[in-house]
């Protein structure tokens, strides 16, 4: 039992392209590009022809994407709009990508291979930092951020570059991973019923709250470099 | 389980990117793109339903205003018919009653005249009458011119009395 769980822990390379001394495909890559796929398929089906005067198909997914972008204007302000479709898209992709083993077809969520999340991770900081960067109109506000809210501060803030993205990365990683094991475990000692009542739990639960909690904090951090518009924004009315 | 691939990371981010590309284009930029014609649409919507009432508003007015306008020059016109048909209506009744007058005036004159005209006639038989009845009476042929005169100058004598 041991074995078999390790095999299937195992980031299995699919095939490799015969370049630069050969580039491994893992499986996760593959899981993506069905996801992709999957998902393009579905919203070119969807927004094929919208209309003023929406379908109920259409009202519904409007408001899908009114409650993503609320959800992200609550945590960035206005100011973050312009990242809103990428936070979106981050979300949708997480929460299809946590959740696909529950389908089987012998899927395995990608998020349970470390390399995945760090690449989602890698992409969160450097959107954090360009935000800040832009937030704070330039080197020079960028380079103050650091110092905020007290110069004292400034060593946590420089580790935070590196301690965000890896928090943000093992976390995912660590509750997509922990909650396949537990999965394959129970799918181990009763294959019937009982695991689609956990599954619901650690694929579906587990899974939507992952992406939840990954695209709020990514957008979170982003509103503490935001944080000067959002200010300059409130004092001018006032 | 916990292998690095700098492959497999670099095959993530591109197929994040392409999601997010596909997806900005085609989901969120499509919704957001028809919720925002639709927003414009109501707003225009609004905005001529606005001016529109507007519009009437200002048509009520006017029409208030030219009905009222009306309504004051028909009563001027009634009011200054009234006044000449009254002026009208003086001049007539003065006029009926000049004429009238006029009428009784002549009729009055012609009554005197005819009046004086019947004495007359009636004196002079009467007093032929006399004459002759005198002439009977005394039984003489008396110088007729005389007699005459001394009759009409008793009778004037007479009528001046009356």
């Amino acid at each position: 039992m041991g074995e078999e769980l390790m095999q299937s822990l195992e980031n299995k390379t699919v095939f490799t392209i015969p370049l630069f001394g050969g580039i491994p495909i893992h499986e996760s890559i593959i899981t993506m590009w069905i996801i992709m796929a999957i998902l393009m398929a579905v919203v070119l089906l969807l927004t094929r022809n919208l209309k003023i005067i929406p379908s109920k198909g259409q009202a519904l997914l409007e408001f899908g994407v009114t409650w993503v972008q609320d959800f992200l204007e609550g945590n960035t302000g206005k100011a973050g709009k312009r990242y809103f479709s990428y936070l979106g898209t981050v979300l949708i992709f997480l929460a299809f990508s946590n959740f696909i083993g529950m389908f089987g077809f012998g899927l395995k969520p990608p998020t349970k291979d470390i390399n995945v999340t760090v690449a989602f991770a890698l992409l969160s900081i450097i959107l954090i930092e360009v935000s800040t960067f832009r937030g704070q109109g330039g080197l020079k506000g960028f380079f103050k951020s650091f110092a905020k809210p007290m110069p004292i501060m400034l060593p946590i803030n420089i580790m935070e570059l590196a301690i965000r993205p890896l928090s943000l990365c093992m976390r995912l990683f660590g509750n997509v991973l922990g909650a396949f094991v537990v999965m394959k475990l129970i799918e181990h000692v009763c294959g019937l019923i009982i695991p689609m009542v956990f599954s619901m739990y650690f694929d579906v639960f587990d899974g939507l709250i992952q992406a939840y909690v990954f695209v709020f904090l990514t957008s979170l951090f982003m509103s503490e470099g935001l944080e000067t518009e959002h200010q300059a924004e409130q004092a001018e009315p006032a | 389980m916990l292998e690095f691939d700098v492959w497999t990371i670099a095959f993530s981010i591109i197929n994040i990117l392409v999601l997010f590309l596909f997806m900005k284009k085609f989901l969120f930029g499509r919704i957001n793109a028809i919720m925002e014609q639709r927003a414009k649409l109501v707003q225009d919507d609004l905005d001529k339903a606005k001016s529109e009432a507007e519009k009437a508003q200002k048509i009520r007015t006017e029409y208030e205003a030219t009905v009222a306008n009306a309504k004051d020059e028909a009563q001027e016109i009634i009011s200054s018919a009234r006044r000449s048909a009254e002026k009208q209506g003086e001049r007539i009744t003065q006029k009926a009653q000049q004429e009238a007058e006029s009428i009784i005036r002549t009729a009055q004159k012609e009554i005197a005249l005819e009046r004086k005209q019947s004495i007359e006639s009636a004196q002079s038989e009467i007093a032929d009458l006399a004459i002759a009845a005198a002439s009977k009476i005394v039984g003489a042929n008396l110088q007729s011119d005389t007699n005459k005169e001394l009759v009409d100058a008793f009778l004037a004598e007479e009528g001046g009395c009356k």
